[in-house]
């Protein structure tokens, strides 16, 4: 309440953070693996001297670099804009905690970039000695930057006693971090080999891309392995609440988590198998299908992930909608009621004449977070048959409703007024005219 | 009526959560990023202008045909770089920003949301555009090559200007409520300051005067190998650079004059050390001027060269700090950066410096350390 409220249609700020993160998270962990797969493939060609597979590594690395560079580089500052946006007292917060770790990650960042342009611009001229080391500096720039951001992210849902504490290394060394990094890297590693199948296909040879398709296939390998235990191990690190969400308390998650395991088995068993059963035939479009079931796995492993941290933005300290989980003992904000903390909205008493548009603005700070009008999780149909009573009587125990959901802050003045707005939604009721 | 009793101030209040030194350290580092990032954007932009004007100009009224196309594909070629490098060197002063000045950034985000998220497609067409053109320009319709040419431009200035009315509309907390009262969707552009016009223009110039040096740093390089390819750029570029200068003199001096009446009189005197740094760096825009003056065998020595490019960097600095005095003044007492609470943290502090160090030795190592091979 301390930011003004950026109201976007239909979508929701959670959507829109959603669709920027998605895309990003792809390419990113995309990123990573490639670096692995720079480095290994520069060493096989230092052993083997194939220089038909050096030309297609040549081919791949300027496709990877126009890839990760850019779109990569641009939606990660994407997300950091959309979350600053959505949710500024949050982003504020992980700035103020973790400034240096993110000046850190931006030193590798740094690093990862320069040494992926000059690989690919100077593929010829270099030395093979010279390019395989900038393949290794990328691999390890990449990787650590990884590192760092996973640190912030597991941070979010899992922050350990940080906020007993106020000690940066529990914050970023928190009870997720290492299951989610060992997850993430495996993932960034068969990321790299599908990607690596994809641009294989692209060669004329046959012989050229069965090697190229087999050699690629390796890098599902430690994912098919190790991914379920890390799974299991991420899983076990959460808060009960939030695998109370994966495990059933939310139908629509655990549709979710579902297709999530559902694509990336498909996706790292076919791809192996075709590769190893018939390298030959193996065509552009599996590889695509082969990304379709790559991208379906993460995006929706993303948004469950966004979705166990309801009702928390920051868990334990800061719900959705940008509310301080401990409001009773922090100065900064006044008991009297939540109009009282509204900085943006003018008005402060509620009477007739503005009580809809009271509760329209008490809406749009504790509920819109995560409830558009009508569009993602639309609040229109859910309080349809709801009368202004029922309403009211709800909002009481908002949060024994579903568990995800905060409870509302606010006096009983409040609370009638976004149980009248509520009731508008499906009923025409207008605030009387002001009398002067 | 007093008019001020009706503007209501509100600035949100800064985060809780101490910083890990002393702001004062962050804005040294908002500052020190923000120069390195200033270097490749100004290339950038800069050099698509004088793409533009190459390309436009039919290259042939420029005397030797090929060496200007020449010239014309070698700034092509360094686009994408410069767009990624820019990129990549902008996150950490927009990091530095954000831990200081979250409240008024935030906030004036918001109230332009939609177009501040605009800027991230441009950039991606732009680069994307630029990599066809820099590499792949045979694939390129020839009919289709000026105007995408165009359409990356606008996409940067769009980038350009938008981030120069944020910066303009955060350094006015005392709009921020009337502006989120009277808009919705956060579609707004704020327009009501003629010093964004000027700031506009002084970034364009200022690009095609740091774009031109780096140009022709390119070109100098070649000397050995291409001398009329090098005497070319130079005598191609001197009239753009002084067009630009011209330009930017007219602009800078307009900026200093539409100051307000206390930052006017800071930079005019009142204030030392501000007034040092901005005179000083204008002395060093005229020693550009001249060393950009040499002709013929001189401006193909390496002082001339080392000449302009020590004055052009001391230039940029002194320039970026002066602008980071006028924001505060702007903004004056309504906020202050250095109210951030912090708590000193030296060893992620100490960690943070030594991996900047061992990155930009790594840096230096990729780009001057590695073996290329003899060609025959
Ligand atoms: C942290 C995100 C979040 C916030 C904030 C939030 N909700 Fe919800 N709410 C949900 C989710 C998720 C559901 C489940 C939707 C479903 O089952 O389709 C839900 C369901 C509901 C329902 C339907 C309950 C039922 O029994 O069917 C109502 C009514 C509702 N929310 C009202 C509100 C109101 C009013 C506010 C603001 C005071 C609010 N919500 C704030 C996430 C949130």
């Amino acid at each position: 309440m301390n930011y003004p409220f950026w109201d976007i249609p239909f979508l929701g700020g959670s959507m829109l953070i959603a669709i920027i993160a998605i895309l990003h998270v792809i390419v990113s962990h995309l990123a990573v693996g490639g670096g692995f797969y720079l480095f290994l493939a520069e060493f096989k060609y230092s052993r083997e001297k194939d220089v038909k597979f050096l030309a297609y590594l040549k081919s791949h690395a300027r496709f990877f670099m126009l890839l990760t560079t850019v779109f990569g580089a641009v939606s990660g500052v994407g997300i950091w804009f959309v979350i600053a946006l959505v949710s500024p007292a949050a982003t504020s917060t992980l700035i103020h905690i973790f400034l240096y770790g993110w000046a850190i990650e931006w030193v590798f960042f740094l690093v990862e970039i320069l040494a992926v342009i000059l690989y690919v611009y100077k593929f010829d001229s270099l030395a093979p000695s010279s390019r395989m080391q900038l393949a290794f500096i990328y691999m390890a720039a990449a990787w650590l930057s990884l590192f760092i951001i996973n640190g912030i992210i597991t941070f979010m849902l899992t922050p350990g006693d940080y906020y007993l504490t106020s000690n940066f290394f529990s914050a970023f060394f928190n009870p997720t971090f290492l299951p989610s990094l060992f997850f993430r890297t495996v993932v960034c590693i068969a990321f790299a080999g599908i990607f690596a199948m994809f641009t294989a296909t692209f060669q004329f040879e046959e012989e050229l891309r069965e090697k190229a398709v087999k050699y690629a296939s390796a890098y599902l390998l430690p994912a098919l392995i190790f991914m379920p235990v890390f799974a299991l191990w991420y899983f076990a690190m959460l808060p009960g609440l939030a695998r109370d969400i994966v495990t059933g308390a939310s139908a629509l998650i655990l549709i979710f988590a579902n297709i999530s395991a559902g694509s990336a088995f498909l996706m790292l068993a076919a791809g192996i198998a075709h590769a190893w059963i018939e390298p030959r035939r193996f065509s552009t479009i599996f590889t695509i299908l082969l990304i379709i079931f790559a991208s379906t796995f993460l995006a929706t492993f993303e948004l469950v992930r966004e979705a166990v941290r309801k009702p928390y933005t920051l868990y334990n300290r800061m719900y959705s909608n940008s509310i301080y989980v401990d409001k009773y003992n922090n100065p900064e904000i006044d008991p009297a009621g939540f109009l009282a903390n509204l900085k943006w909205c003018d008005i402060k008493k509620i009477d007739d004449s503005n009580m809809l548009a009271a509760g329209r603005e008490i809406y749009r700070y504790q509920c819109q977070a995560c409830h558009s009008i009508e569009g993602y999780n639309a609040i229109r149909p859910l309080v349809k048959y709801w009368s202004a009573d029922f309403c009211e009587a709800s909002l009481l125990k908002l949060n024994t409703l579903k568990k995800f959901m905060p409870p509302f802050f606010g006096n009983d003045a409040e609370r009638s007024a976004l149980a009248h707005y509520l009731f508008s939604l499906n009923n025409k009721i207008e605030d009387k005219p002001a009398r002067r | 009526m007093n008019l001020t009793s009706e503007i209501k101030l509100i600035v949100p209040a800064i985060d809780s959560v101490p910083l890990m030194g002393h702001p004062a350290l962050e804005k040294i580092l908002l500052v020190f990023t923000f120069i390195l990032h200033l270097i490749p954007m100004n290339i950038l932009l800069g050099s698509v202008i004088i793409a533009v004007a190459l390309k436009t100009q039919k290259l042939i009224k420029y005397g030797n045909y090929d060496l200007a196309y020449r010239l014309y594909r070698d700034i092509l070629k360094m686009l994408p770089t410069a767009l990624s490098l820019t990129i990549t060197l902008g996150v950490a002063p927009l990091l530095f920003l954000q831990s200081l000045y979250g409240p008024l950034f935030y906030t004036s985000t918001i109230l332009m949301a939609p177009f501040w998220l605009l800027i991230l497609a441009f950039i991606m067409v732009s680069y994307y555009i630029l990599y066809l053109l820099g590499w792949t320009e045979e694939k390129v319709l020839r009919p289709l090559r000026l105007p995408l040419l165009l359409a990356a431009l606008a996409g940067l200035l769009y980038t350009a200007f938008m981030y120069g009315s944020n910066n303009s509309l955060m350094q006015a907390p005392q709009k921020f409520h009337s502006i989120y009262n009277s808009t919705f969707y956060g579609l707004y552009i704020y327009l009501s300051d003629i010093n964004i016009i000027l700031r506009f223009l002084h970034v364009i110039a200022g690009s095609i005067l740091i774009a031109s040096i780096a140009i022709f740093t390119i070109s100098y390089f070649k000397k050995e190998t291409d001398r009329d390819f090098a005497v070319y750029t130079a005598d191609y570029l001197r009239p753009v650079f002084l067009l630009a200068f011209s330009m930017q003199a007219l602009i800078g001096f307009s900026m200093l004059f539409a100051q307000k009446p206390e930052i006017y009189s800071a930079l005019m005197g009142k204030n030392v050390l501000q007034t040092g740094a901005l005179w000083l760096g204008v002395a060093f825009a005229a020693v550009q001027l001249i060393a950009a003056h040499f002709k013929g065998e001189y401006i193909l020595k390496k002082a001339t060269l080392i000449t302009l490019l020590i004055s052009a960097f001391a230039c940029l600095c002194l320039m970026a700090v002066t602008r980071d005095f006028i924001r505060d003044a702007e903004i004056g007492t309504a906020f202050s950066y250095m109210s951030n609470p912090y708590q000193w943290n030296v060893i992620v502090l100490g960690a943070f410096f030594i991996t900047l160090a061992g990155g930009l030795a790594v840096c230096a190592y990729m780009l001057f350390g590695l073996k290329e091979i003899k060609k025959p």
